[in-house]
C-alpha cells in the first residue's frame, strides 16, 4: 500500500515536472493566450552552379611580379591576388579587392586589431615559400570562386581548401564579400560533392 | 631578301598558330565538369500560442526604457505612432536596421516605413493580439490591426526588445506570415 501512495506521488512529481518543463520557454507573452503547439516552416532552395576542376586535381599556382599580372580573369587575378601575399606587398594586396567589399573588410579587420603588420606577419608564416595550388572554381551568375590549397612547411596540403570569391568590376575582376551570407558558400557543396542538405533549425 | 620575307612569314604563321595554344593554357587551366545543383532544405521549428482576445486598449504616453516583454514592446512600438513620435518609435527597432536606414539617409527610408506604419494604425484603429510565436532566438508577435494582419520579429539586444527588418526579409518568415495570415482570414470568413 505505502509502496503503492510512493509510486504514485513520485509520478505526480514527474508528470507535473514535465508539464513545467513544456511551458518553461525562455521568453513568455505578459497577456492572456491559449495552449503553446509546435509548427514548422519549411523552405527549400536549389542553387545551379559550374564546377571547374584541374585535370589531375590540382594545379600548382605560378607566381607572377607585379608588373607582369593581370585581373583581366579570375584566375588570373587570383594569381595576382597570392603573387601580392607571397611577396608580402600589402598595396597590391589592397588593390585586389573591389572597393566597397575593401571597406568592409578594413572596417572588420580594424575592428579586431588586424593591422598591417599582423596580416605580413601572418603571410610570412602561413604563405611565403608554400606551394599554393588551384583545387576548383566555382561560376554563379555574378561571381566566380576559386578554391586553392596552401601546403604545409613539409610541402604536404594544407588540411583545409579555402575559397575566395571574385566579381567582376569594369573589366577586372576584384575580390569581392557579397556572397558572405549566401548560403551556398557557407556550405561549399563543391568541396564534397553534397548535392543536398537538410537542416532542422530548433 | 625573298628568303628573309618567307622567314618572317613562316614566323608569323608560328605565333599565329602558337595563339590559340597560349591563350588556351589559361582557358583550359580548368576541365569543366558540367552544371551542378545543390537544394538546401531547411526547417524552421516553432512554439506557437494564440492570444484569447487582447484588444488592445491601454497605451503609454511616454517613452519607457524597460524590458516588459516582447508584447509590451508592441504596445510601446504602436504607442509612438499614436503619439507620432518618431524619435520614440526608432527606438523599437535593432541597431542593425537604424545602421541600415543611416546609410540610405538620402533615400528617408526611416520616414518612409515610419510613414507606412502612422497610416497603417490611426488613433480610430483597433488592434488585436493574435500570435506569440518562439522561433530560434525570436520572439515574434503577429497583431491584427484593422482588417490587417502583421508579424513583428523581436529580438533581446541589451536586454532589450528590438524589432528586426532584415529578419522580415527572409524567406521563411515571409512563408511564415503568409501562412498566419490565410489563417487569420478564414477565421474571420467563418466568423
Amino acid at each position: 500500500m505505502r509502496a503503492c501512495v510512493c509510486l504514485t506521488y513520485l509520478w505526480t512529481i514527474l508528470l507535473s515536472f514535465s508539464l513545467m518543463a513544456e511551458n518553461n520557454f525562455w521568453a513568455t507573452p505578459t497577456f492572456a493566450v491559449g495552449e503553446a503547439s509546435e509548427g514548422v516552416i519549411s523552405v527549400e532552395q536549389v542553387y545551379h552552379y559550374q564546377l571547374f576542376e584541374p585535370k589531375k586535381g590540382y594545379e600548382k599556382v605560378r607566381l607572377v611580379q607585379r608588373k607582369y599580372s593581370s585581373m583581366a580573369s579570375a584566375e588570373e587575378a587570383f594569381i595576382s591576388r597570392m603573387s601580392a601575399i607571397a611577396s608580402l606587398d600589402y598595396q597590391w594586396w589592397l588593390d585586389t579587392w573591389e572597393i566597397d567589399s575593401k571597406h568592409l573588410a578594413l572596417e572588420y579587420f580594424a575592428s579586431k586589431g588586424l593591422n598591417q603588420s599582423y596580416w605580413l606577419d601572418t603571410w610570412k608564416k602561413q604563405f611565403v615559400g608554400r606551394k599554393i595550388t588551384f583545387k576548383q572554381k566555382i561560376v554563379l551568375p555574378q561571381h566566380i570562386i576559386i578554391v586553392y590549397n596552401v601546403a604545409g612547411a613539409n610541402g604536404k596540403p594544407g588540411p583545409i581548401d579555402l575559397p575566395v570569391v571574385f566579381s567582376q568590376q569594369q573589366q577586372q575582376w576584384l575580390v569581392s564579400l557579397d556572397l558572405r551570407r549566401e548560403p551556398l558558400l557557407r556550405y561549399s557543396p563543391w568541396v564534397n560533392g553534397e548535392d543536398r542538405k537538410v537542416i532542422v533549425y530548433e | 631578301m625573298n628568303k628573309r620575307l618567307l622567314k618572317s612569314m613562316q614566323y608569323c604563321c608560328c605565333v599565329l598558330l602558337a595563339l590559340p595554344m597560349l591563350v588556351g593554357a589559361v582557358a583550359t587551366r580548368f576541365q569543366d565538369q558540367g552544371e551542378r545543383t545543390f537544394t538546401l532544405v531547411e526547417h524552421h521549428k516553432y512554439q506557437r500560442m494564440q492570444y484569447q482576445d487582447v484588444v488592445l486598449s491601454q497605451f503609454d504616453t511616454k517613452m519607457r526604457d524597460v524590458n516588459e516583454g516582447a508584447d509590451r514592446q508592441l504596445v510601446q512600438f504602436l504607442s509612438a505612432l499614436r503619439k507620432d513620435d518618431f524619435d520614440w518609435w526608432l527606438t523599437s527597432w535593432n541597431q542593425a536596421t537604424l545602421q541600415d536606414w543611416q546609410s540610405k539617409a538620402a533615400l528617408k527610408k526611416a520616414r518612409r516605413v515610419y510613414n507606412f506604419w502612422r497610416a497603417t494604425f490611426t488613433k480610430q484603429s483597433v488592434a488585436q493580439l493574435k500570435d506569440f510565436i518562439l522561433m530560434g532566438q525570436y520572439v515574434l508577435i503577429g497583431v491584427q490591426i484593422d482588417s490587417e494582419y502583421h508579424l513583428l520579429p523581436f529580438e533581446l539586444e541589451n536586454g532589450r526588445w528590438r524589432i528586426d527588418q532584415a529578419y522580415m526579409n527572409a524567406v521563411f518568415f515571409q512563408k511564415l506570415k503568409e501562412r498566419l495570415t490565410k489563417e487569420q482570414l478564414k477565421v474571420a470568413q467563418a466568423g
